[in-house]
């Protein structure tokens, strides 16, 4: 009987220990926080010249695929007329968290109408130029002009930044584009009209 | 009755007698014993490396900014990452000590998340690696690593037994790495913040 009576203290003693045994675990802990960055270039500001339509797409950048799409319809061109000259400025901030580069403007989607017989559209649409001047303070050379003269043979389906260093917007800063429209004279195509759509996207990608 | 009365009276004499006589004879000895309890302390005593890469051959945008570690360690420790994109990888170096007087062992991982806009943690990858050293910093024994992304890492995940063993109070610690990157194909199409809070938690118990 005694015996028994030890043999149960023993056990209770045990299960006690392996209790408390139980407790002793510990941890540590690291929390991480990732916030992404955010691409987005948006239009702060453009001028509203009569007689043009426009709609006009903002939207996120990215490195693969960074787009940021100007679209214009432009009206009853007539060469050596002022006022059919057009010209559009935008200003434009970089909203996002990150710095970007102007990498260069793709031009697409073109559409273009005429009152002139089918044969003259190429004579008159070789008329037509597009100015693009993007001023950017923080470039060497602040200033980049390029002139497309030829849309119709899609020689102009792409502008390189390529020759501005540091073109480059940081959040909060602003720059300017200036696209301008026109045509030159050509004789006897001179007094058909020529109204035309394109897209301008403007590439950036981060800096 | 008289009698009985006197033998009453002497008997409580006598014990009173007796009883001082026994207060005189009392000696006694003191027996101090300090009992200094074990103790359990696994700490995070250092943030070793931090470091951003990249592969998109532009300037690095990801910020790391961390919470400080006092000595002689904290238990938990926080990082955030800011402006965080694809094609960038962040690597955490922490390193783990047993700080108590009894030998630990890694039973499990845990890991939560906890973020209000969380569509980072589907796309965020992250490779965790728990690997023994010596005071040198040579490894000891294998480690135990796993990776996937935030999203199917939440949860717990058991450790083999005997696998990850910790001396108390030895100069032998714990290497946490966690190298972290967004898996977007697409870049970085994010016209606004997107996040992902997590937590990794090393769990240990008396070994």
């Amino acid at each position: 009987m005694k015996k028994t009576v030890i043999i149960v203290i023993l056990f209770a003693v045990l299960l006690a220990m392996s209790s408390a045994y139980a407790l002793w675990t510990d941890s540590v802990s690291l929390t991480v926080s990732a916030n992404s960055a955010v691409t987005r270039l948006n239009y702060v500001g453009r001028n509203n010249p009569s007689m043009i339509d426009y709609t006009r797409q903002g939207g996120a950048l990215s490195t693969s695929n960074p787009y940021f799409n100007i679209q214009e319809t432009v009206y009853s061109l007539y060469p050596m007329s002022s006022s059919s000259n057009y010209t559009l400025v935008y200003t434009i901030e970089n909203t996002g968290t990150v710095d970007v580069n102007f990498d260069g403007i793709s031009i697409s989607n073109i559409m273009y109408g005429t009152d002139a017989p089918s044969n003259r559209h190429q004579r008159i649409l070789k008329s037509l130029r597009i100015k693009y001047t993007l001023y950017n303070p923080n470039a060497t050379p602040q200033t980049y002009t390029y002139t497309v003269t030829d849309i119709y043979n899609h020689q102009a389906d792409g502008v390189s930044f390529a020759s501005m260093l540091n073109n480059y917007l940081a959040p909060g800063e602003t720059c300017t584009l200036t696209v301008e429209y026109y045509r030159v004279s050509n004789g006897s195509i001179d007094f058909y009209y020529l109204t035309m759509q394109e897209i301008d996207t403007l590439v950036y990608s981060i800096r | 009755m008289k009698k009985r009365n006197m033998v009453v009276i002497v008997l409580i004499i006598a014990l009173l007698l007796m009883g001082s006589a026994y207060a005189l004879w009392t000696d006694h000895v003191e027996v101090v014993v300090t009992a200094n309890s074990a103790t359990m302390d696994v700490l995070i005593t250092e943030r070793t490396s931090a470091t951003v890469t990249q592969t998109h051959g532009r300037d690095i945008v990801t910020t790391i900014s961390a919470s400080s570690i006092t000595a002689p360690g904290n238990q938990t420790a926080t990082v955030t990452l800011d402006n965080f994109i694809p094609m960038e990888t962040v690597a955490l170096v922490y390193k783990i000590e047993n700080m108590g007087s009894i030998d630990v062992e890694l039973y499990e991982i845990a890991v939560s998340k906890n973020a209000s806009n969380d569509l980072l943690s589907p796309k965020t990858i992250v490779n965790w690696t728990i690997q023994k050293k010596d005071a040198g910093g040579s490894d000891i024994g294998s480690p135990v690593s796993g990776s996937d992304t935030v999203d199917n890492l939440v949860g717990t995940i058991a450790v083999a037994a005997n696998s990850i063993e910790l001396a108390g109070s030895t100069t032998d610690y714990l290497e946490l790495e966690l190298e972290m990157y967004i898996n977007d194909s697409t870049g970085v199409p994010y016209s606004a913040v997107q996040e992902t809070v997590f937590t990794i938690q090393p769990r240990f118990v008396q070994d």
